[in-house]
C-alpha cells in the first residue's frame, strides 16, 4: 500500500531542512565559528574560576564552607569509596581473577609454539576440544 | 447531490476524529503521560565491580555457543540493545537461540573520574568476559561493541591476545575520530583546556555530552519533532519516538581521565587510525586481532561517518565489512533493522558459532 504524501506544512519543512541542515552543519566546521566556540568555553571557564574565587574567599571570611571545600570532600570521599571498592573486588573476583591469570599463562606458553591462538582455538574446537577444556573446570571438579 | 453532501459530511467528520486522536495525543506526549517501557527483556544481574553490572538475558532456547557479550559506549545507556518489545537487538539475538549478556557501566560520578582506557579495557572487560565464561561454562565468547563502547572492544582486543574471543562484533565504531564532525574539530583544537570540560566530580557532565554529540546534526532535534507531529495520529510512531528520544536524551557523565586519554591521543593525536595506542599494560596492536571480526556500519550515519570508520579495514584487514543504508542508530532500531541490518549481523556471528552441547 502506498503511504499517502505527507501534508504540504511538513513537504515545506522537509525542503527548507534539506537545504539549511548541509548549510548549518558546515558552518558549525568553520574555523572561525570554532574560534568563537572554543572562546565561549575559555570565557566561561574563566568566569567561573573568578566567582568561585571571590565567593570562596567572602565565605571563608565568615568561616563558612564554600563550594570548593565541599568538593574536596567529595573527591576524599571518592577515593576512599575507590579503595574500599578494589578490596571488595579482589575478595569478590577471585574466581575471574583465576581465570584470567590462568588464560595468561596458557597464551604465554603457546606464544613459543606456531599458530596464531584463533588458528589454534579453531584446531580445538575441530578436534572437540573447548567445553570442559579450561584448567579450573579440571580444578572445580577435583574436590581436593 | 445527497451522495456527494453524504461523502463531504463524512470526510469532515473522519478529519474532526483524526484532529480529536492527534490534540490527545500530542496533549498526553507533552504531559509525560503514557511513557513507554524501555529494556524490558526479562535479565539477571550475575557479576558487578564497582558501579559495573552485567545482565544476563533469559531464555529458554540457548542453542548457539559461545555467549555473546554487548558492550555499550560510555556516555549512553546500554538499553538501546533492548529498547521496545518488538524493536529489540536483543529480542532477535535470543530468538535467534544466542546466550546474550549485556554489560552497563552505570553512571559515573567522582569516584569513578580516573576511570581511564586501562580501567575499561584492562579491568572491567577481562573481567567481564571471565565472568561470561564462568556463567556459561564455555571457554569461548563473542564481544559486540557498539560506538564508543566498539572502540573499547578493540583496544581490549588488541591489549589481551590470551582472551578467547571467538569473533570481534563492532558496529558504528570510530577509527579516524578526525572525522568525527564538528565536535571533533573542537576537541581537536588545542586551545581548548580540557579541565574546562570538566565538573566539579572531575567527569564531563551529561548535558554537556549531549551537547556535543547533537553537534553531529544541528536540524536533528527540529527534524525528529517535525515527523512527530506528521504522524501525531499514530500511537505506535509516539511509543517509538518516545523510546528513540528519550534513549538519544539520556546520556551519562564521562569519565574525566578517559576522557581526557579519548580528546589526546584519538581526537588529537589520532593513534587508534594509526595503530600506535598504548596504555599503561603496554602497547595495544590492533593490526594482531586474529579473531573473526565483522564491522558494521550505516552509510547515513551522522555521529560516525564511514570516513571515520574506514581505516579499521587497513587495520585490520580480515574484518568482514557490513554496510547498511542507515544511520547511527537505524542499524539495530527501526524496521530497516529489523528486516536487514539486524538478521545479517546476526547471520555473521550465528556462522560463527557452534551448536550449544546439550
Amino acid at each position: 500500500m502506498n503511504r499517502p504524501p505527507p501534508p504540504l506544512w511538513k513537504q515545506v519543512f522537509d525542503s527548507v531542512e534539506a537545504r539549511v541542515a548541509p548549510v548549518i552543519d558546515d558552518l558549525m566546521k568553520r574555523e572561525d565559528v570554532l574560534t568563537a566556540v572554543v572562546l565561549a568555553q575559555r570565557t566561561r571557564g574563566e568566569v567561573d574560576r573568578r566567582v568561585e574565587r571571590t565567593s570562596r574567599r567572602m565565605l571563608h571570611l565568615l568561616n563558612l564552607p564554600a563550594g570548593s571545600d565541599v568538593n574536596r570532600l567529595l573527591a576524599h570521599i571518592a577515593r576512599l569509596e575507590r579503595e574500599i571498592g578494589e578490596l571488595r573486588n579482589e575478595l569478590a573476583d577471585r574466581e575471574n581473577a583465576a581465570l584470567l591469570a590462568e588464560l595468561s599463562a596458557r597464551h604465554e606458553a603457546g606464544r613459543s609454539r606456531p599458530g596464531t591462538s584463533a588458528e589454534q582455538r579453531a584446531r580445538k574446537r575441530k578436534g572437540g576440544g573447548g567445553r570442559g577444556d579450561r584448567p579450573d573446570d579440571a580444578a572445580r571438579a577435583d574436590p581436593t | 447531490m445527497a451522495t456527494d453532501r453524504t461523502t463531504l459530511l463524512e470526510r469532515i467528520r473522519r478529519e474532526v476524529e483524526r484532529n480529536r486522536v492527534r490534540a490527545r495525543n500530542g496533549l498526553r506526549h507533552v504531559a509525560g503521560i503514557g511513557r513507554v517501557e524501555v529494556g524490558c527483556s526479562p535479565k539477571d544481574l550475575v557479576w558487578r565491580r564497582d558501579k559495573v553490572q552485567m545482565y544476563r538475558y533469559r531464555s529458554d532456547r540457548r542453542t548457539v555457543e559461545p555467549p555473546l557479550l554487548l558492550v555499550m559506549s560510555l556516555v549512553t545507556k546500554p538499553y538501546v540493545f533492548d529498547l521496545r518489545p518488538g524493536n529489540s537487538f536483543v529480542e532477535a539475538l535470543l530468538a535467534r537461540g544466542l546466550d546474550v549478556y549485556m554489560l552497563d557501566w552505570g553512571t559515573p560520578d567522582a569516584a569513578e573520574a580516573d576511570n581511564s582506557f586501562e580501567t575499561y579495557c584492562d579491568e572491567y572487560l577481562p573481567f567481564a568476559c571471565a565472568s561470561v565464561m564462568r556463567t556459561s561454562d564455555v571457554d569461548e565468547l563473542h564481544v559486540f561493541g557498539y560506538c564508543f563502547g566498539g572502540v573499547l572492544s578493540l583496544i581490549f582486543a588488541g591489549g589481551h591476545p590470551e582472551m578467547p574471543l571467538r569473533t570481534l562484533s563492532l558496529m558504528a565504531t570510530p577509527i579516524d575520530f578526525r572525522e568525527m564532525g564538528a565536535a571533533a574539530a573542537i576537541l581537536r583544537d588545542e586551545r581548548l583546556l580540557l579541565d574546562d570540560l570538566l565538573d566539579e566530580t572531575g567527569n564531563v557532565p551529561a548535558d554537556a555530552v549531549f551537547r556535543g554529540v547533537s553537534s553531529a546534526r544541528v536540524m536533528g532535534d527540529a527534524t525528529a519533532y517535525a515527523s512527530l507531529l506528521e504522524n501525531l495520529e499514530s500511537s505506535e510512531y509516539i511509543a517509538a519516538h518516545q523510546a528513540m528520544r528519550g534513549w538519544a536524551t539520556d546520556h551519562i557523565p564521562f569519565p574525566g581521565a578517559c576522557f581526557r586519554q579519548t580528546a589526546e591521543w584519538l581526537f588529537r593525536e589520532n593513534r587508534l587510525a594509526e595503530n600506535r595506542l598504548a596504555t599503561a599494560r603496554g602497547p595495544i596492536d590492533i593490526g594482531a586481532i586474529d579473531c573473526p571480526v565483522m564491522n558494521a556500519t550505516g552509510t547515513l550515519d551522522h555521529l560516525v561517518p564511514t570516513a571515520s570508520n574506514e581505516p579499521l579495514l587497513d587495520l585490520i584487514p580480515h574484518a568482514d565489512d557490513l554496510r547498511f543504508e542507515c544511520g547511527h542508530v537505524g542499524l539495530i532500531i527501526g524496521s530497516r533493522a529489523h528486516h536487514v541490518s539486524v538478521p545479517q549481523m546476526i547471520d555473521w556471528i550465528i556462522a560463527h558459532s557452534d551448536e550449544a552441547a546439550t
